[in-house]
């Protein structure tokens, strides 16, 4: 599998599916904190970005990128995937999520 | 009961050909296939379409809870890129739509009594065929494996089929046509990726905002509405198993044109390709709307 296809596969399936999911609790209960909803919609609009940008573009270093920083973005998967079970702390759950785009950001801008 | 001896004498006809090289009635049967997959795979091309462009508006309304007028605007802005997505499809589809002329022209020409505004009308199908598959190939859409596909297509050794305006056709347009199908198989085998993950938006975001919570807090307004929309989200994976079948059958139709175009026909092999691809053509009907 390419790297390219690896990459948007996992930020389709693991990242934005299972948030998407709970997508409505946590807007819920971040109700009435306005900052932090934006953070949270901003990170969902840039994981769209960042999903479309590998739909549409080669990228020549993305394999060394991602064996490079892959561990780190998978743990944070693992975090966003276990904050996200009953989700308890939204606020935790949030942030990991924002974490997470942040590092694909980074292997993608390195690519 | 009729058209139950139609299809055994059908392939008596075929059978009692096995040892020879391709056959009129072998080319018929390939049109017809053919004819079909373009029709089925057009209206399939146009679910998707329709699919991804829904699992889009679902994503920006739950992208702009919360946010300001201004913002919103600006996340209506990031999504006009959707818009590109179906400029890209509706080439697809005119690509299949010039198959399906393709074909049916191709069954014309191994009748008979074939006239040369026969012969003509293929000559002009297939060069906008051709235009429109080079429109598609440089698509972003594709992996590198699927751009490889496309490219590695090779030269097929045409042997000569008993109609004259048969033979001339398929000596001008083999690698024309093979390459045409590798375009359809690839593209549709990456539009089963994008799909995929457009039907899992749709399933998450709008099937809470349409049907579960409504239905927990109890705020249904129109239960006719709701029980249609409800049935609209769990029967939308077919469109997704559609498409992977689709690719599939245009792998088995190219391999039963090479195997039609080079003349060497394994009589049961080129009945089960075709038969794939009607199948997939008969089992898209019935589940497309």
């Amino acid at each position: 599998m390419s790297a390219r296809t690896e990459l948007l596969d996992t930020l389709r399936d693991k990242v934005r599916a299972p948030v998407e999911e709970h997508a409505g609790e946590i807007l819920d209960a971040l109700a009435g904190d306005k900052e932090k909803i934006r953070g949270f919609q901003k990170a969902r609009a840039d994981l769209d970005a960042l999903i479309e940008k590998l739909e549409e573009e080669e990228f020549r270093t993305l394999r060394k990128e991602l064996d490079a920083h892959g561990a780190e973005l998978n743990a944070g998967i693992k975090s966003l995937e276990s904050s996200l079970e009953g989700i308890k702390d939204v606020e935790t759950t949030a942030r990991v999520f924002w974490r997470v785009v942040g590092l694909a950001a980074r292997i993608i801008a390195l690519a | 009961m009729a058209s139950r001896v139609a299809v055994l004498i059908g392939a008596g006809a075929l059978s009692l050909s096995a040892a020879c090289a391709s056959t009129i009635p072998h080319a018929k049967k390939l049109a017809s296939a053919g004819a079909a997959y373009g029709r089925a795979t057009d209206k399939l091309i146009g679910v998707a379409e329709e699919t991804s462009l829904d699992a889009d508006s679902a994503r920006l309304l739950s992208e702009a809870q919360g946010l300001s007028r201004e913002d919103r605007r600006a996340l209506l802005e990031k999504h006009a890129a959707a818009a590109d997505l179906v400029g890209e499809l509706e080439k697809l589809r005119k690509h299949s739509r010039l198959l399906t002329r393709y074909f049916e022209a191709l069954g014309a020409l191994a009748d008979d009594t074939v006239d040369t505004e026969a012969a003509n009308q293929i000559n002009g199908i297939a060069g906008s065929l051709n235009s429109a598959g080079q429109a598609l190939s440089g698509s972003k859409l594709l992996s590198p494996a699927e751009t490889d596909l496309i490219s590695k297509a090779g030269r097929l050794t045409v042997r000569a089929v008993r109609s004259a305006a048969l033979s001339r056709e398929l000596a001008a347009r083999a690698d024309t046509i093979d390459r045409e199908l590798r375009i359809q198989q690839a593209f549709l085998a990456a539009l089963r990726r994008k799909v995929q993950a457009d039907l899992a938006s749709i399933a998450s975001l709008g099937r809470e905002r349409d049907i579960t919570r409504p239905f927990l807090e109890g705020s249904i307004a129109d239960q006719r509405a709701w029980i249609e929309l409800r049935r609209s989200y769990v029967l939308a994976p077919r469109s997704v198993e559609a498409l992977s079948d689709a690719s599939e059958a245009a792998s088995k139709l190219r391999s039963a044109w090479a195997a039609f175009v080079e003349g060497r026909v394994d009589e049961s092999a080129l009945l089960s390709d075709l038969e794939a691809v009607i199948s997939f053509a008969e089992s898209a009907k019935a589940v497309l709307p």
